[in-house]
């Protein structure tokens, strides 16, 4: 097999994994872990009080929007990085 | 139910929070003046600085579906951790979960050293230990770096397990109703941060050896 065989492979995997947890569990909303765990701790010590508030809490929509934010700046990054991969290498090649 | 990667605003008493705060900032500060010196006498690693922090910013960013019907975050510290080390690590750690307590009210500045030990320190160290065992033995590169990115994420999850378990309740009941959910719903990520992680790197070794040989010394053709 070729290289990028063995990528698309990779690729073809990693989307089985994800597209089977949504095939696995049709119903569910997939909640984030973050948000889960006060249930857990409600579970093990049901009177524990936080004893402090995070200082700002960003609604639905703004919470996707730094997401994608934080998202996009890593991926500005690695995109930037890769494209003067290909610069380089077109330049060596003459 | 599941589990959160960062441990929430207000959520360990401040004992606690002390003593985790204590025991990353040695981390922190080592990893700190590592990054200044790489940036002032070490011009062709930063770019690799650069992609170790932004794959954290990604990585961390996503919340991915798994199996047991919930979601996790992968945390995307293999990478830094193979070709920088810990503190580096803990450092990268510090301004994405930062970002994340200011602008998304995940994780919390309460807590922040504690979820820097789980994200920035543990997981990476134990990553780091089986990462230079790996190397001296040789295994194959693609292998190497789905193991220590898989163990990064995991290592991580098992500590901040830990860490709720050691501040609620009797530790053991705790601890596996802490690790009974998560072990579950992170082990398939883990896999695909893997293969996402080894597919770059091999591309890595390829279009650019120079930035990749201090770690993964260039060899002889042994492979078809």
């Amino acid at each position: 097999m070729r290289r990028s065989h063995y990528y698309i492979l990779g690729l073809v995997a990693v989307a089985v994994i994800l597209a089977s947890a949504v095939f696995l569990n049709p119903n569910s909303d997939f909640s984030g872990s973050d948000d889960g765990g006060g249930d857990v701790i409600n579970d093990v010590d049901p009177n524990y009080e936080p004893w402090f508030e995070n200082i700002w809490e960003p609604s639905g929509e703004l919470e996707t929007l730094f997401f994608s934010l934080q998202a996009a700046i890593g991926a500005l990054i690695i995109g930037y990085f890769l494209g003067s991969n290909k610069v380089r290498k077109e330049r060596r090649e003459g | 139910m599941c589990l959160p990667m960062h441990i929430m605003e207000g959520f360990l008493s401040w004992e606690w929070a002390l003593f985790w705060t204590l025991v990353s900032a040695p981390f922190v500060v080592y990893g700190f003046l590592n990054i200044r010196r790489i940036l002032r006498d070490d011009p062709a690693q930063r770019t690799m600085l650069a992609l170790s922090g932004a794959f954290i910013f990604v990585m961390s960013s996503f919340k991915l579906p798994s199996v047991t019907g919930s979601s996790s975050h992968p945390t995307g510290t293999g990478f830094s951790t193979m070709f920088f080390g810990v503190g580096v690590t803990s450092v990268m750690s510090l301004i994405v979960l930062i970002f994340q307590a200011l602008l998304l009210a995940h994780g919390g500045f309460t807590t922040m050293g504690a979820n820097v030990f789980s994200m920035g320190v543990a997981g990476p160290f134990v990553a780091y230990l089986v990462f230079k065992v790996m190397t001296k033995a040789k295994v194959r590169t693609s292998l190497i770096v789905f193991i220590t990115v898989f163990l990064a994420g995991m290592v991580t999850y098992i500590t901040t397990a830990v860490q709720l378990a050691l501040a609620y309740g009797t530790f053991e009941d705790s601890l596996i109703s802490f690790l009974a959910v998560f072990a579950v719903t992170q082990i398939p990520l883990g896999i695909v941060e893997g293969i996402l992680f080894a597919i770059f790197v091999d591309y890595l070794e390829r279009a650019r050896p120079d930035l990749t040989e201090k770690v993964f010394p260039r060899r002889t053709k042994d492979e078809a």
